[in-house]
This record gives structure tokens, sequence and C-alpha cells, in this order.
């Protein structure tokens, strides 16, 4: 399963590759990163359908999060990929919109891996 | 007077030799030379006073028997005709009597008229060869029937002579004056004068029309220049020397009077009364005029005042009774010198306008020493002594007189009106200074209120300032929390997954794998080294909002610019997004990284940048709400080290500033936000900031485009 994190926070990286070291090593999980929604996008253009899962934040200069959300689900993908919106923010507006536009999950930062892990497996 | 006063001075030098009569026998011979240069004291004619025969008494038939030229008048007794008193005819004198003269006529003197008069204090009828010829006055028994007359008044009436012996007869009486004989009179009778018609006419004349008309104006002008001297002293009092004038000029008009009436009034015992008063008037005349002179140049009267005073009440009253003019006389020099002393004195003090009394004085003096000429060389007439006693000497004293003291008031008038003008320039200048006074203390009220008002604006301003910061800091609250809400993140979960790696480690090493063991630690260490950068990254944040929130050291330090603008540009940006969901914004940076650390408040210089990137994040979301699809709002940062400076500048592509907004961005309270969005004192506080720094911030923008601030700060 590929995964598309979509973070301005470089350490994210990092971050994921850490805590997803096993899935990664065992190529049960493989991670694919992007630091703006301008870049993800850019991404999915070249690679439509690798990317099974996106992870996006919410707040990135330029494209925000929310955006990029609209663009996967109106333009892209069919089946079309589960996105799920990571913010900082986790208030109603962000989450109705975020809903409205059709993501999968919205999760809170700090992100529980634990949690995100089981997500992912049960999509897996 | 003038007749009065040169007898007195001349008498004994004219004691006429000429008055030689003829006594033959008991006749008097009249000749032609007799009549040629007589004197104009006896109004040029000649005096019969000798060889008379006096009858005392009246008598009933006198008139027919005593004129005739056939009446034996030898029993009559010899006598003068002017009846001296310590002299009088041995018949003795009780008022009234007759006078009989043989005179012989000279041929050459036969059939031509003569002036004929009796000079008299009394009454006369004058008979020639039994006829009545004329009468002057009316002679009467009693005083009561006695009409004195004057003689000096009339034209003398003419007589002709038809044959050389005549008798000459005159009924004389003299009550009056030997009843109230004034002491100044010393003779009752009169004197007979012949003289020829056009010389004695003249003399006669020169009495009456020229005199009368030349005497009034004499008695005039001097009683004008008292009377208005005397007017201006009663309008000011303390102008003394009015008074002593016009007394001066009234003494001098007495003069005039006395003249006038002693010679001209036809009463002839009246005239012979105001003669005698010659002899106190000469005395207490000049002391006036002294007075008046010392009070013109003396502020104190001087003792010698009172020795003139006392010398002329005493030779006044003395003279009066004594009847002798000689201590009048002196002290009328001694007085006279005494004014022009005076006059010359004040001139050489140059005593302002003494000069022009002093020219009076001249005048006067020069006329007296051309009147002593004239009369010693004899070519003196009446005409002649009006004209310089008068004209040209005592007119010229009052004259200048009177112009000194109208120079002396024009000169108090000038000094007043200078005064008042003084008086009334201060009076202005008071005004002006009370204008200005009451201008002072407006300026100091409005300058306390404008005073206080500055001390309330500076609170107000403060105050502005600090919402301005704490709206600031509102807008970054959320960025902040954002901001340290990441770092804080990266911090528990890479410590999360330090603590997997750990027990991961655990297990390694149980295994006795330590080549997994060297690598798990070397993730550890690498996730150690994210962890303490996240969490120095939320202490910098932290650290900055505190920075912001307090009030400016004012202290400048090193400071990475590059960083700074870093920090505020994410701050600002997540502020933003934090308050306005939908907001988003591409925002890049362009660092130099040559520029280093730079010496600035960075504080204040950092809330300059987050102002700029405040109002540009600002202005592309406004232009968002507005602008469709393809508009893509950014925000770029850019630091550019140059010679001298650094160069900071921000720039959007946002709405820009319309161009009557341009000049006023940097006016404190200025805004184009909604009201309650903005304070407006945001690029005002940034103007000053960057001005404190030695720094220079403008801008450039094109309306619907773009905008872009830069601030030049001094390396």
């Amino acid at each position: 399963m590929k995964v598309l994190v979509v973070d301005d926070e470089k350490d994210v990286q990092t971050l994921f590759e850490q805590r997803f070291r096993k899935e990664m090593r065992s190529g049960e999980m493989k991670f694919v990163f992007a630091f703006s929604g301008e870049e993800a996008l850019k991404y999915l253009g070249n690679c439509e359908h690798e990317a099974v899962l996106i992870l996006s934040d919410i707040n990135m200069p330029g494209m925000s999060g929310l955006e990029l959300l609209r663009h996967i689900k109106e333009k892209h993908h069919e089946p079309p990929p589960v996105v799920m919106m990571i913010t900082a923010y986790g208030d109603s507006d962000n989450y109705n919109t975020a809903m409205k536009l059709g993501a999968d999950d919205f999760l809170t930062k700090p992100v529980d891996f634990i949690s995100l892990k089981e997500k992912l497996k049960a999509i897996n | 007077m003038k007749k009065k006063l040169l007898l007195i001075l001349f008498v004994f030098i004219f004691t006429s030799p000429l008055l030689i009569a003829q006594e033959k026998k008991d006749y008097f011979f009249l000749t032609d030379s007799m009549l040629k240069n007589l004197s104009w004291l006896n109004n040029m004619s000649l005096d019969i006073n000798g060889n008379w025969k006096y009858h005392a008494g009246d008598s009933v038939f006198a008139s027919d028997i005593w004129t005739k030229p056939d009446f034996d008048d030898n029993a009559w007794e010899k006598t003068q005709t002017t009846l001296n008193v310590d002299s009088l005819p041995g018949r003795g004198w009780n008022g009234i009597g007759w006078f009989r003269l043989h005179l012989l006529i000279d041929s050459s003197l036969l059939n031509k008229p003569l002036s004929l008069y009796v000079s008299q204090p009394g009454a006369s009828e004058v008979y020639l060869n039994g006829k009545l010829f004329a009468r002057f006055g009316e002679v009467g028994a009693s005083k009561n029937n006695e009409v004195t007359l004057n003689t000096l008044t009339l034209i003398p009436p003419l007589i002709v002579f038809t044959q050389q012996e005549n008798i000459l007869a005159i009924r004389y009486s003299g009550f009056n004056v030997m009843q109230n004989r004034p002491p100044t009179v010393s003779a009752l009778g009169f004197k007979l004068a012949i003289g020829k018609p056009d010389e004695v006419n003249k003399a006669m004349l020169e009495h009456g029309i020229f005199f009368k008309s030349l005497e009034a104006l004499v008695i005039a002008i001097p009683l004008t220049f008292a009377l208005i001297h005397f007017i201006l002293f009663l309008f000011y009092r303390r102008e003394k020397s009015n008074l002593y004038f016009a007394l001066f000029a009234l003494i001098l008009a007495l003069w005039g009077i006395l003249e006038h009436e002693s010679v001209g009034n036809p009463n002839a015992v009246f005239s012979l009364f105001l003669k005698r008063l010659w002899l106190p008037y000469l005395a207490i005349m000049p002391v006036v005029g002294l007075r008046f002179l010392y009070s013109l140049f003396y502020k104190k009267i001087p003792n010698s005042f009172w020795f003139f005073l006392f010398a002329s009440v005493g030779i006044a009253i003395w003279s009066w009774f004594a009847l002798v003019p000689i201590l009048s006389l002196i002290l009328f020099i001694l007085s006279l010198a005494e004014m022009i002393r005076i006059v010359i004195v004040a001139m050489r003090k140059r005593t302002s306008g003494a000069w022009i009394i002093g020219v009076g004085f001249a005048a006067f003096s020069i006329s007296l020493i051309l009147i002593l000429i004239l009369i010693v060389t004899n070519n003196f007439s009446l005409t002649l002594w009006y004209i310089l006693i008068y004209l040209t000497g005592v007119l010229p004293i009052l004259l200048s007189m009177s112009v000194f003291l109208s120079q002396r008031i024009a000169f108090a008038y000038k000094s007043l009106e200078s005064e008042i003008k003084k008086t009334l320039e201060l009076r202005l200048e008071n005004a002006r200074k009370e204008t200005e006074l009451k201008k002072a203390s407006e300026l100091k009220a409005a300058y306390q209120a404008l005073e206080e008002a500055h001390v309330n604006l500076q609170a107000t301003q403060a105050q502005l300032i600090h919402s301005e910061k704490m709206a600031s800091l509102g807008e970054l609250t959320a960025g902040i929390a954002h901001e340290i809400q990441n770092p804080l993140n990266f911090v528990n979960n890479f410590s999360e997954v330090n603590k997997e790696l750990l027990t991961e480690m655990k297990g390694e090493m149980d295994k006795g794998n330590f080549a997994d063991v060297k690598e798990i630690v070397n993730d550890i260490i690498a996730n150690e080294e994210k962890i303490n950068h996240h969490g120095k990254r939320a202490d910098g944040i932290v650290k900055s909002m505190l920075q912001h929130s307090r009030s400016s050291s004012g202290q400048k330090e090193p400071a990475d610019i590059n960083a700074l603008c870093d920090e505020y540009l994410r701050l600002g940006y997540h502020g933003l997004r934090a308050k306005d969901k939908s907001f988003n914004a591409k925002f890049e940076t362009d660092f130099d990284e040559s520029i280093g650390k730079i010496n600035v408040v960075a504080q204040d210089i950092g809330r300059v940048i987050l102002n700029l990137i405040t109002n540009a994040f600002y202005s592309v979301n406004e232009k968002r709400k507005s602008a469709g699809e393809g508009y893509h709002p950014s925000v770029t940062i850019k630091t550019k080290k140059m010679e001298k400076q650094v160069k900071i500048t921000v720039r959007d592509n946002g709405n820009g500033i319309p161009q009557k907004a341009r000049d006023k961005i940097f006016q404190p309270f200025f805004t184009t936000k909604p009201a309650g969005e903005g304070t407006g004192l945001g690029l005002s506080l940034s103007y000053d900031i960057v001005k404190a720094h030695g720094g220079e911030i403008f801008v450039d923008t094109r309306e619907g485009q773009f905008t872009e601030f830069s601030i030049l700060l001094p390396l």
C-alpha cells in the first residue's frame, strides 16, 4: 500500500519513517512525501494510481489541504484514494468542510500513530 | 508826563535866558525876534510874564473901566501873573482879580495874526483895548460859579494888533485851584502866551489830534495786554507771571492815562491834580516791572526786590507830600538798571526766550539815548517824543514781554502736547502690552490645554500602541499555537518513537544483535536531535512571543534578520489562518544568507516585519475573496545585503494601495480596514521604528496588482 503524506513540516517524513519502520522494512507500506498541496497534486498527476491513501495536513502555505482534497475528489482517481485530513486545528469548521469535500477521515494533531496504524491496516 | 518829566529834568538847563523881558518903564515890547526859536516846552509860544499891574477883586463896572486904554493903572500893584503861593502880591489874592499890561508891538508884527492864549489853572477873560477878545473858561465870583479851562486843549484864538500901543486887560479867577490846590501846583495864577500861529497851532495839534490819537493807542495797547494776560492768569493762576505782566501793562496804561488826562483834560484843576501823581507813579511803576521780571527769571524772589519795594512805597508816599521828584527819579533809574541787569543775566544764562525781552529793552534804551541826543541838540519835538518814548521805547518792552510769555505758553503747550503724545503712546503701549499679556495668558491657557491634551494623547497613544501590540499578539496567538503545537507534536512523537526504539534495542541487545543495536542507537540519536531541535523551536517561539508583548527595551543587539523574517512570516501566516479558516496563501522566502547578524532592536524590527507580512496576507486574502479561480495569493519576503544596508522586501500580489491612500499610509490612525479591524497604527509605528534605526521604509504599489514594502536598515 502506498501512502502519500502531505505536510509542510519536513520532519514529518522522518517521523513517519521511524514510526512505520517495520511496515516499510517489511514492504507492507510504502510512503511518499509531499511538502505542499501543489507538490502532492504533481505527484498524483504523474503516478495516478499508486497512492491508495493520502494523509494531508490542512494548514499549508499555498494550496491548503482542503483545496488539495477538493482537487483530488473532483478530478482524480477512479477509484478515488482514501484521503485522511490531519490538522492542528481540530475545529468543527475544518472538520465540516473536510467532510463535505469527501474526506474519509479527520485526524487532529498530535497524531496518534497507534490508531493511525490500525486505521491504515484496516484499509490495507 | 513828557512835559512834567522833562521839565523836571531840564528846567534847570533850560532856564530860559530868552525870557529876559524888556522892562523899559511899565510896558512890554514885543518884537518879531522874540517869537523866534521858542521852545517846544512852551508850545512854541512866549510867556508874557512881566510888567503886569494887578487889582485884587472884581467890580461891577470893571469891564467898562479897567479894560480901557485911558484908564490910569498907576495905583495898581506891579506883579507876576503866575501868583506863586510863596510870593503873592502885597494886596493878597482872594481868588479873583484884574491884570493890566501895556503891550508895545513892533511894527513888523502889526496887522499879522498871532496866537494868544492864557495858560491857567482857572478861568479868564482877555480884553484888548477895552474890548473883550476871548474867554477861557468862565470867570466866576466863587468856586461854584467858576468854570476852569485847560487851554492846552484848544487851538488858540488869533489876535491881530493894528496899533503899536495896546492895553491888555485880563480878568482872572482861580477859586478852585486856590481852595483845592494840589501840592504839585505852586502857581495860582496864569501865563499869557503869544506865538506865531503856525508854530503854536502845530504844537497844540500835537497836543490835540496827534497826541489824542496816539495817546489813546498808548493807553489801549497796554490795557489790551493787561486784559489778555490777566485773563490768561485767571484761567491758569499758577502762572503768576501773567498777573505781574498784566499789572505792569496796566501801570504803563496808567502812564498814558495820566499823561493824556493831565494835559488833555479841559478841567485845568483836575489836570493839575493828575500831574502830582507823577511823583509816586515814577517811584512805583518800575518796581512793578521788576516784580514781573523776577517772576520770569527767578525761582525765588531775591531780597533786592524787597529793598526796591519798600523804597518805592516809601518814596512814593514821601514824594506825594514833599513834592520833590529827585528820589523818585533816582529810584526810577535804579529800577531800570536792575531790570536791564536781570535781562542781561538771563540772556547770559541762555534762559530760553530771554533775548526777546532783551530786544525790547535794547529798543527802549536806544530810544532814551536818542531822546537825550535830540534834547541836547534842541531838535526835539513832541512828535518825536511820542514816537521815541512809546512806539520805539515802551511798546517794544511790552511787546517783547508779551511775546516772551506767549512763547513760554507755546512752549508749555508744546511740551504738554509731547507729554500728551507720550501719555497716549504710553497708553497705547500699555494697551498693546495688556493685549499681549492677555494673548500670552490665552496662549498659556491654550498651551496648558494643549499640553494636557498632549499628555492625554500620549497616554492614549501608549494605550493604542499597547492595543496595537495586543492586536498583533492576537493575530499571532493562533499562529503561535500552531507553531508551538507542531514542534511539540514532533517532540512527543519522536520521544515516543525513541521509546519504541529503545524497547526494540533492548530486544536486539538480548539477542546480541549489536549491529542492529548500533543502527537503532543512531536512529535514537537522530531522533533526540529532532526532539531537541523542535523543543528549541517551541522555546524560541514562546520567547519571541513574550518579547513581542513586552515593551521594547530599545537595546540594539545583533540579530539574524533572516531568522527573524522567517519566524514572523510563519507566525503571521498561521495567525491569519487561525482567524480565517478559508485563508490560504503561498509564501516564499528569498533570503540572502550573507547578511549575518546586524544590530537592531529585534523585537521592534520583528514587529515591523510582522506588520508588513500581516498586511500582505490581509491584502491577498481580500483580493482572493473577490478574484476568481485563477488568482494565486502569494507573499514573498526577501532579504538582500547591499553595500551599506540590508534591504528587506515584503511583496504581495494583492489589491495594491489606491493612489489617494498612498500618502497617508504612514500616518497614525490611517487604515483601510473596516472599523474595528485595524488600529491604523501598524505602519505608523513601523515607520517610526525604521526611522529610529536610521533606516528607511518605502512602498511601491500598483493598484490591483501588487504592493511591495521595502525596508532599508543600515549595517
